[in-house]
């Protein structure tokens, strides 16, 4: 299902207002500012900010959890606060907000039976989220007994288990591993994928360049800047051409090429693998010599959710599973791409390169120790300009809002 | 419906899981086995087995009401402090439904050990009702003939394991005596003559007098008050017998005597007239209106305390009438006899539907805390709303005492915080109601018929004439309207429900 056909927002706000007040109604806080958003349909969209900047008050706001002091928000058409409305979204909250006295399946059979799930149901999603989440193995533990990390997953199947249109997280990966965030990330693409639209509000701004197609910069309550991540994070003024490793002398010839056409080279290096990546790669080499319990099906993404039965699930692990490689996640739209709008490099520069490469190749073969990995990551730190995003998000150390 | 129950199956789960409802469960075990085991009373078995449902039931309804504050209030606060309540009202449950869903899951839980605790009495009970009395320790061989006769186990049986109906005696007819009073006033002084003094009594200035007795509407209304002050006159003479006269009393709406009606019971209590007697002399005559008369009864007992004695059913007519005189016989002094101190008992059902209608007493009373308990937790933090539910509890279990003490005077002016206080108290009764108004352990502990109607009066509403009681919930055509504890339960939750509508469940954080 996707939003109504005569409105393609799922979530809309105008002239968004929330101000706290005290005992005594003087204004405390102005926590949100005249905001105005339009989430459409089937795009994952990220709300960026330092602590404090209102991504969690405007995201209680659409859950109907805070009322505004002015403005509207709208989702799916209809106020927040309708039964209705509330059938068709997941919200995962900044923190494991579960009965500590209840085990993952109660949990899990709670919730579903606030959805009105039959019990065959409910219990066929139950099982297949705790699957998806790694906790059948402690799935008759209570929760006030579980790691942060549990906790979050847990919470994230609970968010799942009426298979939402609308999918509302906050801060999603924050107290999890790397490799539970990075099933965090391939879940979100997957149900992207499924056309689902989802809100992912974080300060960690990997989490949300992996995997939103467009982000809003809040600050002080008010949104700061807003596109889709191709338009805030393009350099048009820079080239980046990748190659295999090039000795001395090579890139000592691309150099006198591009100084002959007064092109500044400001540094050519190898790319280095991303932490996360390196870390992934290790455990899952770990993992799978260890297959033991939950870590064999740990990460597949349940059957209901997935875009087609089996297989697109199933490639998402299997490309995660593969090795080295960085991870491109599967989508039907075109990836957004770490560089996406470079200009078309020019011929004649090229030309002369290569043939000057050619010329000053060195006779030693490269080991395979020093070949590159063919596939290089999607988008990389010293690609992308942060200055914008870091300059506004840089927070004051105050608590999120 | 589903959503409520999820939650309310959810709530019952939280509630099992929760140490203070261990802690109190343990407490009420070990209380309840303490009292049975241990307390002796005044020696007999009767007086031990009223002792031990005294106390036993007394103390599972107070347990029970706290229990229930502590948890209802612990549930809702934690909900919204821990911000449990966020996934929760996220998902497609309507706010209503959550209130709803918390309160059923609470009563349901507080049902549950009522008729575990009830249950538990009752075997107890049924335990120690089985002990020998003292005179058949004494004698094993004529055990059987000792059983019929052993006041002390006649008294169990009949007292305790019953259900009697209470009924009041009808009020005396006076209506002859009050006309041939004022007749026979008239005749002596003139009607014109009798109002004139009564006015001049009331209004010590003369010209005033004069003035108010040349009002011809104001006449009529000093001549209907001279017939009231005649009539009570009439009415406290005839509660009063000299030595050798008797007091009558008729009572009506009695089950007509069958071969099974092995319970009358006739309770009293004496009190001498401007005398310092302590005991008093006297006879009972028991009539049957349509038929036989029963022997009299002659007894000495003491003044102002409660005797009873057993009636020969058949005495009942078949209309359910039965008349009964108190001769005395306590030479040089007057008895008096106000109303309620003469009642007639009747066994009109068992002791088990008794005790199940008891529960659903205490029930109600549980209802009612578990609703108070919703309606400030979901807006004010756990201590100060167990501090408020506690005061309501307080309140409402000290109603009697707390409306009498505030009672305007009737012989003096009363002052301005007299006034206040008067008319505060009544304020507070209109919202918080008389939770001592039926006890369930004094009726199973004097074997009370707790009838249907009680319990509907408790549940829902109360019509009766108005100024007989303070609580009203509203007054109406001469009528007045008490809303019963059920009634106001119901109110609470929509009040609770409507708070907690606009309530913004999350803050800064």
């Amino acid at each position: 299902m996707s939003a109504d056909k005569n409105n393609d927002d799922v979530v809309r706000t105008t002239g968004l207002t929330k101000v706290f007040r005290d005992f005594w109604l003087r204004e405390k806080v102005t926590a949100v500012q005249s905001l105005d958003l339009n989430i459409r349909s089937g795009e994952v969209y990220g709300l960026l900010g330092p602590n404090g900047s209102g991504k969690s008050t405007t995201l209680k706001m659409i859950l109907g959890l805070l009322y505004p002091t002015r403005g509207r928000v709208t989702v799916f058409g209809a106020s927040p606060s309708d039964v209705r409305t509330k059938a068709r979204i997941g919200f995962l909250p900044e923190e494991s907000y579960l009965y500590p006295f209840l085990d993952a399946n109660e949990t899990l059979d709670y919730y579903g039976r606030l959805f009105g799930q039959p019990r065959k149901e409910r219990k066929r999603r139950i099982g297949m989220l705790l699957d998806m989440v790694g906790l059948t193995g402690s799935a008759y533990r209570r929760i006030g007994e579980y790691s942060k990390g549990m906790q979050r997953r847990i919470g994230m199947a609970q968010a799942l288990i009426n298979d939402p249109d609308l999918l509302i997280l906050d801060e999603p990966t924050s107290g999890m591993d790397p490799l539970a965030a990075r099933q965090f990330k391939d879940l979100i693409t997957e149900l992207s994928r499924r056309g689902k639209t989802l809100i992912l509000s974080s300060h960690l701004l990997a989490d949300t360049e992996d995997v939103c197609d467009r982000v809003g910069i809040l600050f002080a309550g008010q949104l700061r800047t807003e596109g889709t991540l191709e338009d805030l994070l393009s350099q048009a003024s820079l080239t980046q051409i990748v190659t295999e490793r090039l000795d001395d002398a090579t890139r000592d010839a691309v150099r006198r090429v591009l100084a002959k056409s007064d092109t500044q080279v400001i540094s050519i290096e190898s790319p280095k693998d991303k932490l996360e990546a390196l870390f992934l790669r290790i455990v899952r080499q770990a993992q799978t010599r260890y297959r033991t319990a939950d870590s064999v099906k740990t990460g597949e993404v349940a059957q209901f959710l997935r875009a087609s039965p089996e297989e697109t699930g199933r490639k998402v692990i299997e490309e995660l599973l593969a090795g080295p490689e960085t991870v491109t996640p599967v989508t039907d739209k075109p990836p957004p791409s770490p560089l996406p709008s470079q200009p078309k490099p020019d011929s004649g520069v090229i030309a002369e390169l290569m043939s000057e490469a050619e010329e000053a190749k060195s006779p030693l073969p490269q080991s395979e120790a020093t070949r590159p990995t063919p596939k290089i990551e999607r988008r990389t730190d010293e690609a992308v300009d942060r200055s914008v995003i870091d300059e506004l998000t840089h927070g004051d150390g105050s608590e999120d809002r | 419906m589903r959503n409520i129950w999820a939650v309310t199956r959810q709530t019952f789960i939280q509630c099992l899981r929760t140490r203070i409802m261990v802690v109190f469960c343990v407490l009420l075990v070990v209380c309840v086995l303490g009292i049975g085991f241990k307390m002796t009373g005044d020696g007999t078995l009767k007086g031990r087995i009223q002792t031990f449902l005294s106390y036993s039931i007394s103390l599972t309804q107070l347990l029970l009401c706290l229990i229930t504050i502590f948890l209802t209030t612990g549930i809702i606060t934690a909900d919204i402090r821990h911000k449990y309540v966020f996934t929760v009202v996220s998902k497609p449950l309507a706010r209503w439904q959550y209130v709803l869903g918390r309160w059923c899951g609470v009563v349901g839980m507080m049902g549950l050990l009522l008729v575990m605790a009830l249950g538990s009495i009752y075997l107890l009970s049924q335990h120690i009702r089985k002990q020998p009395t003292r005179i058949e320790r004494k004698s094993v061989s004529s055990l059987m003939q000792r059983k019929k006769m052993d006041p002390d186990r006649l008294g169990v049986e009949n007292e305790i394991f019953a259900a009697r109906e209470t009924y009041l005696p009808e009020p005396p007819n006076i209506e002859k005596t009050l006309q041939q009073k004022i007749k026979q006033l008239i005749e002596e002084k003139g009607k014109d003559n009798l109002i004139r003094d009564y006015i001049k009594k009331m209004v010590p200035d003369e010209a005033k007098a004069e003035k108010v007795f040349d009002h011809p509407k104001m006449r009529q209304k000093a001549f209907r008050e001279i017939e009231l002050v005649l009539r009570e006159q009439i009415t406290e003479e005839a509660r009063q017998a000299q030595t050798g006269k008797a007091i009558g009393l008729t009572f009506t709406g009695l089950k007509p005597a069958s071969a099974d009606e092995s319970l009358l019971q006739i309770r009293y209590k004496l009190n001498p007239f401007k005398s310092s007697k302590t005991t008093l002399a006297g006879a009972w005559q028991i009539v049957n209106p349509d038929g036989p008369t029963g022997p009299p009864q002659y007894r000495s007992d003491s003044a102002k305390m409660t005797s009873s004695f057993m009636l020969d059913p058949r005495l009942v007519s078949k209309e359910g009438r039965l008349t009964v005189f108190y001769i005395n016989l306590q030479p040089g002094t007057i008895v008096k006899i106000q109303p309620g101190d003469v009642v007639v008992l009747q066994r009109v059902g068992s002791f088990e539907s008794n005790l199940v209608r008891a529960g659903l007493l205490i029930l109600l009373r549980l209802m009612f805390l578990a609703a108070v308990s919703v309606l400030f937790g979901v807006f004010l933090s756990f201590p100060i709303t167990c501090l408020a539910v506690m005061m309501i509890f307080t309140t409402g279990m000290a109603s009697g005492f707390i409306q009498d003490a505030t009672r305007l005077p009737k012989k003096t002016e009363p002052s301005t915080f007299e006034y206040f206080s008067h008319y505060l108290v009544k304020g507070i009764f209109v919202a918080v109601p008389t939770l001592s108004r039926t006890s369930a352990s004094d009726s199973l502990v004097d074997g009370e018929y707790i009838a249907p109607k009680t319990l509907l009066r408790e549940y829902l509403v109360t019509f009766k004439q108005p100024g007989t009681d303070s609580g009203r919930f509203w007054q109406t055509m001469g009528l007045e309207i008490q809303a019963g504890i059920g009634l106001r339960t119901l109110l609470t939750l929509v009040i609770g429900w409507l708070i907690f509508r606009r309530r913004e469940l999350a803050g800064i954080n």
